[in-house]
């Protein structure tokens, strides 16, 4: 029993011992029950003509054990055995749910799956949520599974609902095994170009084989880079602002104020929509299989992909300080919500454990005379970047510098300050340096396993990286010649890569590959990509090993570069999928 | 010295058995730490061949502890993974192997229900569906839409596991 939760995990998950409860209580009735009625009651005579062959063949079985143990060879057992093939009684079909997740744990997940076509109870037991919540603990490792199983902790005893439950899980641990294998057979570098949108491409979004795109012409694709196939869905009224893949759902929010939530393949769930008061800006997922949409005009849903209910934020306070725009930026971890307000140039904190409640607010800059320069646009100058990058840091930015705060401490002063590294000589043009005194932040990642916070800045044609455990910059890496597109930091194993688009000597689109662990001098021979895409990159973004780049327009190109750390590799195939 | 305790099989037969080895069942412990070794143990659940064989089994454990074995299984074959006597335990008539798998929840002996249900397994890994029910004697009782469902599921598990 307490080795299918294998011990450590039984520790984690007291829905372990509930089920402990359940088949302590319920399998011996049920035996009992079964032994009254097909034992007892039908079967009593039979049992007693029954009771021969089993002793004897009981007996064979013991002489047949102490012949073992004389090596004898194994010939003589398989005919005893195959001696009696009477029509068990007991069968693999006829057994309580319980012993079959037992018999269960001990197979791959092709197999379990495959037991499910066999027969109608083994299909029962085959969804059961304890296989599929177990699997994935496995695979995503116990961490992961705790913020999933502290929004889930009831574990239903009805076997129904246990089964639907277990199918969410089921479908989430062949997505993680699908995630896994594509990164493992990357090999060879791939430009893939998908056509379809017949406007802007605003919108991407990359998980496992599915990609989401959104675009100014009203419709959402999903693409499968695997079947070369597209899906598109118009029944949005107005571009769409925000697509993301969340577990097994693709949602899309629009400038209509809809959130249209669906599964990505059709067996896979429900469908949902909702309306916020104003166009979507944010579609975010919070913890495990819930995400939170916000809206230009202040308000936040809270979606849950299991029960597929939601709630709204009740935002109260923030509409007493008048936010007419909503949060600038919003970003989370773990256990809190953090919501940065441009106008007023506070952040607020909510604590995530607790109905969202309120719990703290600070401004980043005390010193409300230091207004913003006049000669910039209102709306850039007073936007405030934040960002959630650690269980304790928060990293806010405005027009001035990358503050880092830490809500251990008071809130009040920021723990570190990074401006662009002005001993970095870097060249600008003329016209733009007129009212630019200091290099605005533009954008920032943080590379928690590295430590390592890689920043962009207005002007600066690359990105700058800050060692956040120093607090000292590190490096500027610069390279494209003519202009600056736009950057992101690799995922899981590629965490310490970076790349950055821009455009070369020849006006032509390039992406560059950075390792932000070496010097930008160890980086003479690096590799560049030419994506199939004319105009600058507007937007990068990492989709297990491969890159989506959007530019201004209608087209989307996925390109993967594998292991690009070897040469040899970088052969490159081109292909059009449209939809 | 030990105690002895005295089990009833489902047929009304007395087996005297040494404490030490019964305590390995879950069931059987609560029962005595409730009424003491006095008492007689009943077992309607359990016939007296399975409850030979279950306490065969404990017998051994004692003296040649059996390691968990690993999940998911490596290898179809039991022999790679644990020691030749605990194959050969297991290696019986599928009837004998479900009547210890039920007498193993029951008595509640993890280490013997982890055992024979790890053989079931060996003899559902890596085979078809039809296999399966060939294996087990078992019809197919699923209706034409669950079929479907399960056909698309596993389609799209196969595209999932390679």
């Amino acid at each position: 029993m307490e080795t299918l939760g294998s011990s450590e995990v039984s520790e984690e998950i007291k829905s372990i011992p509930e089920i402990k409860q359940t088949k302590k209580s319920s399998i011996p009735v049920r035996q009992t029950k079964k032994s009254l009625a097909s034992k007892k009651s039908v079967n009593l005579e039979l049992q007693r003509l029954q009771s021969a062959p089993t002793m004897e063949e009981k007996k064979a079985l013991e002489s047949s054990l102490k012949l073992k143990r004389k090596k004898m060879s194994k010939q003589k057992i398989k005919k005893i055995r195959s001696n009696n093939d009477d029509k068990p009684a007991h069968n693999l079909s006829k057994i309580s749910r319980w012993l079959h997740i037992t018999i269960f744990m001990f197979l791959d997940e092709k197999d379990i799956i495959k037991c499910g076509g066999v027969c109608k109870s083994l299909f029962d037991s085959q969804n059961d949520e304890f296989i599929w919540k177990h699997r994935l603990i496995n695979l995503r490792g116990i961490n992961d599974f705790n913020s999933l199983y502290k929004h889930y902790c009831f574990t239903s005893k009805m076997h129904k609902e246990r089964s639907q439950k277990g199918r969410e899980y089921k479908l989430k641990c062949l997505r993680q095994i699908n995630a896994g294998n594509l990164m493992k057979t990357k090999s060879q570098v791939l430009n893939i170009k998908l056509t379809g949108h017949t406007g802007k491409v605003t919108t991407v979004s990359g998980l496992g084989d599915y990609l989401a795109s959104g675009g100014e012409d009203k419709k959402v694709k999903l693409w499968n880079v695997k079947k070369k196939s597209c899906k598109t869905f118009e029944d949005h009224k107005n571009w769409i602002t925000r697509v993301n893949l969340i577990d097994d759902y693709l949602v899309s929010g629009g400038a209509d104020g809809l959130v249209k939530v669906r599964p990505v393949e059709k067996f896979m769930g429900k469908e949902g929509s909702y309306k916020h008061p104003g166009y979507i800006k944010t579609i975010t997922q919070i913890g495990n299989s819930r995400f939170l949409s916000h809206c230009s005009s202040g308000s936040i849903f809270v979606y849950d992909l299991f029960t597929h209910k939601k709630f709204e934020l009740d935002m109260e306070e923030e509409e007493e300080k008048k936010s007419d725009f909503g949060f600038d930026s919003i970003s989370h971890n773990d256990n809190i919500f953090l919501g940065a307000n441009g106008s007023t140039s506070e952040c607020v904190l909510r604590d995530m454990n607790n109905d969202f409640k309120p719990f703290a607010n600070f401004k980043i800059y005390e010193d409300e005379d230091d207004r913003p320069p006049v000669s910039r646009k209102d709306e850039i100058a007073t936007k405030i970047v934040c960002k959630m990058i650690s269980d304790n840091l928060i990293c806010a930015s405005d027009y001035r510098a990358i503050r880092i705060f830490d809500i251990r401490q008071p809130l009040e002063s920021p723990v570190e300050e990074f401006k662009c590294p002005e001993h970095f000589s870097v060249k600008i043009k003329k016209s733009w340096a007129k009212d630019w005194t200091i290099f605005s932040p533009n954008k920032f990642k943080y590379c928690e396993s590295k430590g390592i916070l890689v920043a962009q800045f207005d002007g600066l044609k690359g990105i700058a990286t800050f060692d956040l455990r120093s607090n000292k910059p590190l490096d500027i890496y610069t390279g494209h010649e003519m202009r600056y597109g736009a950057f992101d930091l690799g995922q899981n194993y590629l965490s310490n890569f970076v790349v950055t688009s821009g455009k070369d000597k020849c006006e032509q689109s390039e992406i560059k590959v950075w390792d932000i662990t070496q010097p930008y001098k160890s980086h003479r021979k690096h590799f560049r990509f030419k994506p199939c895409l004319k105009a600058t990159i507007k937007k990068l973004k990492f989709w297990n090993d491969n890159i989506i780049c959007v530019d201004k327009s209608s087209d989307i190109c996925v390109m993967s570069f594998g292991d690009f750390k070897s040469e040899r590799n970088l052969m490159r195939s081109n292909m059009i999928i449209s939809g | 010295m030990s105690t002895m305790v005295k089990l009833i099989s489902q047929e009304g037969e007395i087996i005297e058995v040494d404490q030490e080895t019964v305590m390995l069942s879950v069931l059987i412990k609560s029962m005595i730490d409730d009424s003491g070794t006095e008492e007689d143990i009943p077992l309607p659940n359990v016939s007296k061949s399975i409850l030979e064989k279950v306490l065969e089994f404990c017998k051994h454990i004692k003296e040649h502890p059996l390691q968990e074995i690993e999940k998911p299984l490596k290898s179809a074959n039991l022999r790679d993974i644990i020691p030749e006597w605990y194959d050969d335990f297991v290696d019986v008539e599928q009837e004998t192997l479900f009547e210890v798998i039920l007498a193993a929840n029951y008595l509640d002996i993890k280490p013997l229900l982890e055992l024979a249900c790890a053989k079931v397994a060996t003899m559902v890994k890596g085979k078809s569906v039809l296999d399966v029910r060939k294996t087990f004697n078992i019809e197919n009782d699923l209706t034409p839409e669950e079929e479907a469902q399960i056909l698309e599921e596993n389609k799209w598990a196969e595209e999932a596991i390679q």
